[in-house]
């Protein structure tokens, strides 16, 4: 997919990019500070009728929620990583590869830890107010 | 909590005598154990920076390998600390009543380390086992020392994970009645002095070159967030778009206005709502809690909004406000009188809820 959005569209960028990447585990989102990678997982997590408090995990590197619809999400920060390394001794390859919806933010940080199938999402700011999401096609991808 | 358990009386008859508790904390970068008789901190160790600077990396003591090299050496050093008339391990862990870990929330293979080692000591002793949520137990340091706050109270949370207003009924009945939707208080101070190019973890250099700066020379976003809650992820991006629209070495050239202009808007954000967390409780007793309650500029605008207002303010001394195990011996202190228990199959948990 690629939209175009606002806060106001939020909700239903969200709906859309679960219905396209629904049956992949390891989500990861790429984009910039202040981009709002938090605020749409945070979107996601209410879309997939999370009731527990969805915030940044930066500090914990890993948050974790239950989902009716999703069962268990691993809500992950890769920020304060400094590479694959320290992320292995921070112990979430387990979760990684867990089986469970996996929310990646800063993926950058340890891109080898990713599974082949990882489910890539990015997104930019084109203005204060308004994002673009987008998501590759395989064959795209390989050309990348 | 399914992991909680009633012991026969038999071990609350110790609690007329005296009763003594070693607390583990390990649920993110610290390792530390205290030592409480009664209620009263007789030790609170951490690990110190000399084995962060050892380990190296971004991040001290994030792994759990780092928790399982410190433990043994940390608790020994509580214990002796808290018994120096003793001179040896084992007749110091003689006089311990219960041992207390951290149960959640946090990152799961840290908790792991404290939990184990809790449940292995307990075993060993043949004493009971007491589970200690960190939140809460950020919440009870306010109840170290002489100078606490009387039940009902309220308590801002603010820590680089966390941002709550908890509404505290009694020691083991504490409602989260406000948090944070997106970022927390810490990381909205630290992700900012990364957009001033300054090094992380930059919240305590925001409050240093804030001292001179002019509070009101830039605005920033305010967030229009529902209730009590709170939002800082706004303010990142309010803050990365007008450093963007600025010449170059407009920050070196501002640093202390932007850091005293940011710091301002995220403590008037936080005691917006604190504020209006009193006027909708009527309770006027409200404490700080967490690393951020480090911060100079929330510990005096807290204390001026107190005198403002006619609240009663506390502030944890500071080795109670950031990660420590004194914090958890005070929550076990208060489970243990109630025979709050934990069985020794209990869980660690990287969940909050």
């Amino acid at each position: 997919m690629d939209a175009i959005f606002n806060q106001d569209g939020l909700r239903e960028v969200a709906r859309l990019l679960w219905k396209e990447g629904k049956q992949k585990k390891v989500w990861a989102f790429h984009a910039g500070m202040g981009t709002g990678k938090t605020t749409f997982i945070h979107a996601l997590c209410e879309e997939l009728g999370v009731k527990d408090a969805v915030s940044s995990p930066t500090f914990a590197i890993v948050n974790e929620y239950e989902s009716p619809v999703a069962g268990v999400i691993f809500h992950m920060d890769w920020y304060r990583l400094k590479d694959e390394e320290e992320a292995i001794q921070a112990g979430i390859e387990d979760q990684l590869y867990s089986g469970s919806l996996c929310l990646v933010e800063w993926p950058e940080k340890a891109p080898g830890l990713l599974p082949d199938d990882t489910f890539h999402v990015h997104m930019e700011a084109l203005d204060e107010n308004t994002r673009r999401l987008y998501t590759l096609k395989e064959t795209e991808k390989k050309l990348t | 909590m399914p992991d909680e358990i009633t012991l026969p009386p038999n071990h609350l008859m110790q609690a007329d005598l005296s009763t003594t508790i070693l607390a583990i904390e390990s649920s993110c970068d610290e390792t530390s154990a205290s030592v409480c008789v009664n209620g009263k901190i007789l030790s609170n160790y951490i690990a110190n920076q000399s084995v962060h600077e050892k380990y190296g990396g971004v991040v001290p003591e994030l792994a759990s390998r780092a928790h399982m090299q410190n433990i043994v050496p940390v608790v020994d050093t509580a214990l002796a600390a808290a018994f120096p008339e003793l001179n040896n391990t084992t007749d110091r862990l003689k006089q311990l009543d219960a041992i207390a870990f951290t149960q959640s929330p946090g990152l799961i293979g840290s908790l792991l380390v404290g939990t184990q080692f809790a449940k292995s000591l307990a075993l060993t002793l043949n004493k009971p086992l007491i589970a200690v949520h960190h939140m809460q137990a950020h919440v009870l340091a306010n109840l170290i020392g002489d100078d606490i706050p009387e039940f009902p109270f309220l308590c801002l949370t603010v820590s680089g994970g966390h941002t709550q207003i908890v509404l505290a009924h009694d020691p083991l009945n504490l409602e989260v009645i406000g948090e944070t939707i997106d970022d927390a208080a810490g990381e909205a101070f630290d992700k900012s002095a990364k957009l001033l190019g300054l090094p992380y973890p930059g919240g305590p250099l925001i409050d240093k070159y804030a001292k001179t700066g002019d509070p009101l020379k830039f605005k920033f976003a305010e967030p229009q967030i529902p209730e009590l809650n709170f939002s800082f992820s706004g303010l990142k991006t309010s803050v990365l778009y007008f450093l963007q629209k600025q010449e170059t070495g407009f920050i070196e050239a501002n640093l202390a206005d932007l850091c005293a202009s940011i710091q301002h808007t995220i403590i008037t954000i936080l005691l917006k709502k604190v504020k209006k967390a009193v006027q909708q409780t009527g309770i006027k007793q409200v404490c700080i809690a967490g690393g951020v309650s480090a911060n100079s500029g929330l510990r005096a605008s807290l204390q001026e909004m107190g005198q403002k207002h006619g609240w009663k303010t506390f502030i944890p001394k500071f080795e109670y406000c950031t990660d420590n195990a004194a914090m958890i011996a005070i929550t076990a202190h208060y489970k243990y009188q109630a025979a709050q228990f934990a069985s020794l199959d209990a869980n660690p948990s990287a969940r909050s809820h």
